[in-house]
């Protein structure tokens, strides 16, 4: 019986991510492995057929949702297959890419891994390896999404600001071509030269192509990476499923910090909060993340305890603040949070907070209680977006992931503010302010806000791209940015991605919608 | 208003492994934490306090390092902290570790008004509560959800029953044992937990109480743990296919 | 009336004496039997039914009658109780762990200066010294702790609803009533009204208990979990953390830190049977549906079905009609 498999009726959840983006598919394959995966591609492959890979469809842009053809779902493609450390002693995961986020933090937690089928090296190596003292960093809102799905829009989270997105923490891949093929690339081995590159292939076979003539933006970015000499792993993290699909990742492992700390300020307007961001950039120690809440977005949350019972586990905010900056630290010292308190009291103070009304997380437990609050504002949200959906069912969330520099980001806030006080919508802002990143949201209410919210979007991608920042930082732009993806590149450079793109993929069989637009020359 | 909240030191939830060869509790590296519920009750001091003033006594009975959990009740807004340690608490019961408790209150002079957690997630039996309020001689109140009122003297609270709430009215001083409903306890500010670093818990043995050691600890206990033992697992599980197979089985299972 | 004999606790509930009362008399019985002394059914009140808990169990009702006892109390429950337990000296003394017997019985016991076990789960005598084996659940289910109260009397323990089996009522017992005049003052708490909702559904009512857990996957599921429920002739119960996150009320909890409960049929959806939820549940069948199959319900559920939830109450509530 062939791995592919009419589509029907019963699949219907597999046509659409968190986005509700709604798609449409003839066949659906669950591969268990790469020889499996790569049967499903080689149909595709000779049938003419397109397909969009998808993991756990835990996306917000519509990646996963398949747009006729074949949804390739590799959600049984969920085990941990291995660990070694590489010379300089760092521990290497190697996992298939439907395995999720949550599953590979629990098993390294608890140091329970199913050990079948490893071979001597990593049942050797996790002797090493005590429960709890390793983790992966990278930490995407929803811990539920699958490695290669993060991997494939390169998500990042609100850690990343210290230790960076899922680029940096993979270490190796196995990527399945369009044509069947496996092309297996690490980091540190292959390079691209100059803008030339040549993908090896298991069967001993390369592909060569050219990468496009120019550089994609110098900041957290959940697209394509482009850079003259680059490692050729990265041409695939962050591809979202349009040049290969992945079929094995080794994850980099770090020690696991000995203090997991955090403490939310509240400022009496948002200069103060861009104040005390710009110091806790500097700040020593690094912070792990710092989060911004503004003061819509806090008296959303507020009212929304009223219907949310789970949100009465909220502490009540102070009184006469306008918005909070969220700080989280990671640190390797057990006893280290109140030399850093020493230290963070005065600079609270200096930028128009006070150290007394501030919420102080010692540990993970109490961190809880600060993440539940993060996690709020979101879930918040798209209560309200199920609600306004009711009357007008063509509303969906309305939310940007755009970031720029350091330079530019203080320009880019007071410009989203400027532009939503304007348009007199119902907004909020949150998100990864460390990254220069966060979420204006709209709230639309009937068709005429949710098409003004989108016109907005349009004008913020052109501004961003004029800042050099990117549309989106860690969603990726799947299907429902395409659109702001061509404002940001532009149609030469989109032009220069597609020529990439069928370097690779000639048949354009692969993630048929994700990202890129054909546009005449 | 001066308030005893009366706080315990318990291994974090969830943590509790078993030796798989002898069965007994693994303590090493198991992480301590503030008793859950008690968070309720030191919230519900505070706010007592921010409402009419006074002082709050957190006390614990414990091992020395219960001095840092005693740490997170000063952070939060305890005045004061004690702690009772030393050999001859150890292996204290629920009513030798009441009696403790009551010596000690009664050292500090008494106060308005005691407040402990429903119970502590490590013993699970709620007991030593109600046992400190009759050492006391003060009723209690257990399962409290809401103080409504306070006033000449006397405090309106509601209670959980079995069968929804009850509402009582109690003279002060007195005795509440509260659930979680009652509020959301706060997490400390930069303040707060940089003033408790500075701070340090006041540790008492028995002499400092007045007990003797017939009074507390092993000696003053009236039970004994005579053997522990693993529960008997489950012969075995039937796996079946899906929902429609498991309510023909439930069902073939109800006919017999 | 003799001594040293085995004391029940007869609690007042909405409805007449609690069900955990006669469960006790039942485990009284048994005990009496084994230590070769009586049954003693304690009531307070204007309204104790004599002939029932005489049919259950109890050798004699020892009987403080008085309107002003009706409701429960700790204060004046404790100064007539102690009053009696002096006057009687009973050997062992056994409560329902009911919300309220878990608030009298420690008082009672640091009033008697006796020792007193929370929450067994099984009371045997010990053949060779005639005392009270109490065991309990400790250490969040892990382990079974023995415990005896070897010197003080009365031997003191609290045995949660469900516990142990309702016994046959036996009309043909003879009916022995004592009664005891009361003499405790007016207590200082003064009773107010009371409050019912929500919070007053009792899982203990219901042979079919269909318990959420984390894994249960979205509100939507919980409302199909409920029908479900229904549509098996229970009610719906939820994990501790479904009630901490507020997604369920309190009175809904099972587990140690919640509600005993031993109903017929126990499906747990999306449970991952944590040791502190399970040492709540003592059903007859206990069914478990979970999309991870290393979850550990499986190894303490008869049935098991490895499936989403999602998917199962579709499939389940298709199958009803």
């Amino acid at each position: 019986m062939s791995i592919v498999q009419p589509y029907t009726e019963a699949y219907r959840n597999y046509l659409f991510d968190e986005s509700r983006t709604m798609g449409r598919a003839d066949y659906i394959a669950f591969p268990r492995n790469e020889a499996e995966l790569i049967e499903a591609v080689r149909f595709a492959h000779d049938n003419h057929v397109p397909l969009t890979a998808q993991g756990a469809r835990t996306g917000l842009a519509g990646g996963a949702s398949p747009q006729g053809g074949m949804i390739l779902n590799l959600s049984r493609m969920n085990r941990i297959l291995g660990i070694r450390r590489d010379e300089n002693g760092r521990f290497l995961l190697r996992v298939q890419p439907g395995v999720t986020l949550i599953a590979v933090r629990k098993a390294l937690r608890d140091k329970n891994f199913d050990v079948s089928g490893w071979d001597e090296e990593s049942r050797e190596t996790l002797k090493d390896v005590r429960a709890g003292a390793l983790f992966f960093s990278p930490d995407p809102t929803e811990p539920t999404a699958s490695i290669g799905g993060m991997a494939s829009c390169n998500a990042c989270g609100a850690r990343s600001f210290l230790y960076g997105c899922t680029r940096k923490h993979v270490g190796a891949l196995r990527a399945v071509l369009a044509d069947g093929r496996v092309t297996a690339l690490a980091r540190g081995r292959e390079r691209a030269r100059g803008r030339d590159f040549e993908l090896p292939c298991t069967d001993g076979t390369t592909l060569r192509g050219r990468l496009p003539d120019f550089d994609t933006p110098d900041i957290k970015d959940a697209g394509y990476l482009l850079r003259a000499d680059m490692e050729l792993i990265d041409l695939f993290l962050g591809s979202q499923g349009t040049l290969g699909v992945i079929s094995e990742l080794e994850l980099l492992l770090l020690p696991s910090p000995a203090l997991l700390c955090g403490v939310t300020a509240f400022f009496p307007d948002d200069e103060n909060a861009l104040q005390y961001v710009c110091a806790m950039k500097r700040f020593d120690p690094k912070p792990a993340s710092i989060e911004f809440f503004d003061r819509r977005a806090l008296s959303l949350v507020e009212a929304q305890k009223a219907e949310t019972p789970a949100f009465r586990q909220l502490q009540p905010l102070p009184e006469n603040y306008c918005c909070a900056v969220y700080v989280e630290f990671n640190l390797d010292e057990e006893n280290g949070l109140c030399p850093v308190l020493e230290t963070l009291a005065p600079v609270i103070s200096r930028s128009g907070g006070d150290p007394d009304d501030t919420w102080v997380a010692r540990d993970e437990l109490e961190l809880e209680k600060l993440l539940l609050f993060r996690h709020s504002v979101p879930e918040t949200i798209d209560l309200h977006v199920e609600k306004n959906k009711k009357n007008e069912p063509e509303i969906t969330i309305l939310s940007t992931d755009m970031a720029v520099d350091d330079e530019h980001f203080d320009a880019l806030f007071h410009l989203y503010k400027r532009d939503l006080e304007e348009s007199g919508l119902p907004c909020l802002i949150f998100g990864h302010i460390g990254e220069n990143h966060v979420h204006p949201n709209i709230l639309a209410r009937n068709l005429d806000e949710y098409r003004r919210g989108h016109a907005l979007f349009e004008k913020w991608a052109r501004d961003v791209s004029q800042m050099g920042g990117t549309i989106t930082a860690e969603h990726g732009a799947g299907k429902i940015k395409r659109k702001l993806a061509l404002i940001m590149y532009g149609p030469e450079k989109m032009r220069a991605l597609w020529a990439l793109k069928r370097q690779l993929d000639p048949e354009n069989i692969l993630g048929p919608g994700n990202v890129l637009t054909e546009v005449e020359a | 208003m001066k308030i005893v909240v009366c706080v315990k030191q318990v291994p974090a939830t969830g943590e509790q492994r078993l030796d798989p060869v002898t069965g007994t509790v693994i303590r090493e590296g198991v992480p301590s934490i503030l008793n859950p519920f008690d968070a309720y009750a030191l919230e519900e001091a505070v706010r007592l306090k921010e409402r009419f003033g006074g002082e709050i006594v957190a006390l614990s009975m414990g091992v020395p390092s219960a001095k840092e959990t005693l740490r997170r009740a000063l952070a939060v807004g305890a005045d004061r902290a004690i702690l009772l340690s030393g050999r001859a608490f150890a292996g204290a019961d629920t009513l030798a570790t009441a009696r403790a408790l009551s010596l000690a209150v009664c050292k500090l002079g008494g106060a308005d008004l005691v407040l402990c957690g429903r119970m502590a997630t490590d013993g699970d039996t709620a007991q030593v509560g109600p046992m400190l309020a009759e050492l006391l001689g003060v009723p209690h109140a257990a399962d409290v959800a809401h103080i409504k009122r306070v006033e000449n003297g006397r405090m309106t609270i509601a209670r959980m029953t079995d069968d929804g709430y009850r509402c009582e009215r109690l003279p002060l001083p007195a005795l509440l044992t509260v659930v979680k409903e009652i509020n959301v306890p706060r997490l400390p500010s930069v303040t707060g937990v940089l003033r408790a670093a500075r701070a340090e818990a006041t540790v008492w043995d028995a002499a400092d109480i007045g007990a003797s050691p017939e009074d507390v600890g092993q000696r003053g206990s009236r039970t004994r743990v005579v053997r522990t033992a693993r529960p008997e697992k489950k012969a075995g599980c039937r796996m079946l296919g899906g929902a429609a197979a498991l309510l023909t089985a439930l069902k073939a299972k109800g006919d017999r | 009336m003799e001594k040293n004999g085995v004391w029940v606790f007869c609690e007042n509930g909405p409805q007449g004496v609690r069900e955990v009362s006669c469960e006790l008399l039942g485990v009284a019985a048994r005990l009496a039997k084994q230590a070769g002394t009586r049954v003693i059914a304690v009531a307070l009140g204007a309204n104790a039914p004599a002939e029932e808990l005489c049919a259950r169990g109890a050798d004699e009702v020892l009987l403080v009658e008085d309107a002003a006892l009706d409701a429960p109390e700790e204060m004046r429950y404790t100064e007539e109780i102690c009053a009696l337990a002096r006057a009687f000296l009973p050997d062992i003394f056994l409560l329902g762990g009911t919300m309220f017997g878990r608030s009298l019985a420690p008082r009672l016991a640091a009033r008697l200066g006796t020792g007193l076990t929370a929450d067994c789960t099984q009371l045997e005598i010990d053949r060779e010294t005639g005392l009270l084996l109490q065991t309990r659940p400790a250490f969040g289910g892990n382990l079974l702790a023995t415990i005896l109260c070897p010197e003080a009397r009365p031997q003191m323990a609290t045995v949660r609803p469900k516990v142990f089996p309702m016994p046959a009522a036996d009309r043909t017992r003879p009916v022995r009533v004592t009664r005891r005049p009361g003499v405790a003052a007016p207590s200082p708490v003064e009773l107010l009204d009371l409050l019912r909702g929500e919070a007053g559904v009792n899982l203990a009512d219901y042979d079919v208990l269909v318990c959420v857990g984390q894994g249960i996957g979205g509100a939507e599921n919980i409302a199909r979990a409920e029908t479900l429920a229904k549509k098996l002739g229970g009610t719906l119960a939820a994990t501790r953390p479904m009630v901490d996150a507020g997604v369920l009320p309190y009175a809904r909890q099972v587990g140690q830190t919640g509600k005993s409960v031993a109903p017929k049929l126990y499906l747990a959806l999306g449970v991952s049977g944590a040791i502190q939820h399970l040492a709540g549940v003592n059903a007859e069948v206990l069914a478990a549906v979970n999309a991870d199959p290393e979850a550990p319900i499986f190894a303490h559920a008869d049935y098991g079905v490895v499936q989403d939830c999602g998917a199962f109450l579709e499939e389940a509530l298709a199958a009803l009609g």
